[in-house]
């Protein structure tokens, strides 16, 4: 069956509808010299961090399935592959932001290991080549974000270490579900609405970028006890601010599970 | 089974996608329970990529039976389906959804099935059709349809996709859409069942005899045989950054 030009015109305005109707992040997708077929240029492959789109990488092949914990420390910047003995999609800097760089092991298999990535879009995943620079370790916290309830649990090594009522994003910028890991642990330089900040590796999917960054969600404390049990943030969850304490002690790639 | 084919028809319900998300995400994905912990978990419907589609009957087995049951779908343009069941136990996951219709993916069957038990996993379609094209009752893991798009690319139908996780367990999903739209790719999973592998089993996909068929576009991972190696390392709480970056407040 050959497609009619009627098909192609109606292709082209269901794309365009998509990106119109705000469903689907239109954020500039960085072209990679090495994303083509052909050569692959690897110096001048995107760095996979919170600020970068990286092209051509695996989605998470079960973004419900629950982590095992392990983690992996990014000592060395490390090639990421979109499949073991694949292409090079990326550059997995030793640092994010300004921090050490931790990220989650979802699957491994002989001298690779796949993880999860800070970049967009969200889920995204890369393989890495075993390497000494990579140190596994593992971390006994999960986190659970349930929006329908409005509650966060953090559990340490099965055992429940806090569980709060919190605040997440509208239905116009909703917090994006599925399993991402804490990127960060920031402290601000002039902290307004709370002492720490963790940054996680997931995106709003309504904003490309907000108050001058690229959309990351975050876990963050809230002042205002009000706002706990209701749909108010940009894609934040808002936590009290007891909470902190709690998250603090959290290792960096530990899992973190929005449903 | 790999074979390539024009669908023009497909292109047409990337505009409907949106609104039928929207409807989709009314009464049924309120009943989105946590899904956030344990091994052995199923779902019947759920999708990802620029439309954000809800998850239905998703249950998570934590110490007790769950099960969760959705009569039928609130109507909507892009898919209908009937009796979406899906159950957890402690020892395996099912789930089932019965006269689902993807319209603009020609894609029909009277029941898809997919059970996990004790990391093996298996998948029935009945009388399952896709672009006229019967679909084989039990297909072998990870075979692949591609369905061609045109200019937009290729759409992929994976059935009996079979994933293990580095901790052994095993996610098998009956039948996963992926359709590229405006650059990205839109997946659609249709009844998924994860669980995990006790001591002494053998981990593998559940039919091991039988050859694999051509990969999809995007390959699932493969089996993990050894844990990582992490030496029992816990890894330390860090020490926060002092840096801004601004976030979705």
């Amino acid at each position: 069956m050959t497609r009619s030009a009627t098909g192609a015109a109606a292709v082209v305005v269901a794309a365009v509808a998509l990106l119109a109707s705000g469903c689907g992040s239109d954020d500039a997708q960085k072209a990679s010299p090495g994303s083509g077929p052909g050569a692959v240029d690897t110096a001048h492959l995107p760095q996979a961090t919170t600020y970068g789109t990286v092209k051509g990488a695996p989605a998470d092949p079960a973004p419900n399935a629950a982590q095992n914990g392990t983690v992996l420390h990014v000592t060395k910047d490390a090639m990421v592959y979109d499949k073991p003995d694949g292409k090079p999609i990326a550059t997995l800097p030793a640092q994010q932001l300004k921090g050490p760089t931790w990220v989650p092991v979802i699957a491994q298999q002989s001298g690779w290991r796949q993880v999860l990535l800070p970049s967009r879009p969200n889920g995204t995943s890369g393989w890495l080549k075993d390497d000494p620079s990579l140190k596994a370790a593992a971390s006994s916290y999960r986190i659970s974000v349930d929006l329908a309830k409005h509650k966060v649990t953090v559990t340490n090594g099965g055992r429940t270490a806090g569980t709060w009522k919190v605040a997440v994003g509208t239905k116009k910028n909703p917090t994006p579900t599925g399993r991402t890991f804490v990127l960060a642990a920031l402290s601000p330089t002039h902290p307004t609405y709370s002492k720490l900040i963790f940054p996680l590796g997931a995106h709003s999917n309504s904003l490309d970028k907000f108050g001058g960054g690229p959309g990351t969600v975050a876990l963050h404390g809230w002042p205002d006890s009000s706002i706990f049990g209701h749909d108010v943030s940009h894609g934040c969850v808002r936590l009290p601010q007891k909470a902190l304490s709690v998250l603090a002690r959290i290792p960096l790639g530990s899992p973190v599970q929005i449903s | 089974m790999s074979k390539t084919r024009p669908l023009a028809r497909v292109i047409a319900g990337a505009a409907g996608l949106a609104c039928a998300g929207a409807m989709l995400a009314g009464p049924a994905g309120a009943a989105v329970p946590a899904h956030t912990h344990g091994h052995n978990a199923a779902t019947a419907l759920s999708g990802s990529g620029p439309i954000a589609l809800p998850t239905i009957s998703a249950v998570t087995f934590a110490g007790k039976t769950a099960d969760r049951s959705l009569l039928q779908l609130p109507a909507n343009d892009l898919v209908s389906a009937k009796a979406l069941h899906s159950t957890a136990k402690s020892a395996s996951a099912r789930s089932a959804v019965a006269d689902i219709l993807v319209k603009k993916l020609d894609l029909s069957a009277h029941a898809v099935v997919a059970k996990c038990v004790n990391g093996k996993g298996t998948v029935d379609l009945v009388s399952a059709v896709a672009h006229g094209e019967k679909l084989a009752v039990s297909p072998n893991p990870n075979s692949g349809v591609k369905v061609g798009l045109g200019t937009l690319g290729t759409a992929t139908l994976t059935l009996n996709k079979q994933v293990r996780a580095a901790d052994g367990s095993l996610t098998v999903t009956a039948i996963e859409a992926q359709v590229p739209i405006a650059g990205k790719t839109q997946t659609i999973s249709i009844s998924k069942a994860t669980c995990a592998k006790h001591e002494g089993s053998k981990p593998g996909p559940s039919e091991p005899g039988k050859p694999t068929k051509p990969a999809p576009t995007e390959e699932p991972s493969q089996p993990a045989p050894q844990p990582p190696s992490n030496n029992g390392n816990q890894a330390p709480a860090p020490k926060p950054i002092n840096h801004d970056l601004p976030v979705t407040g």
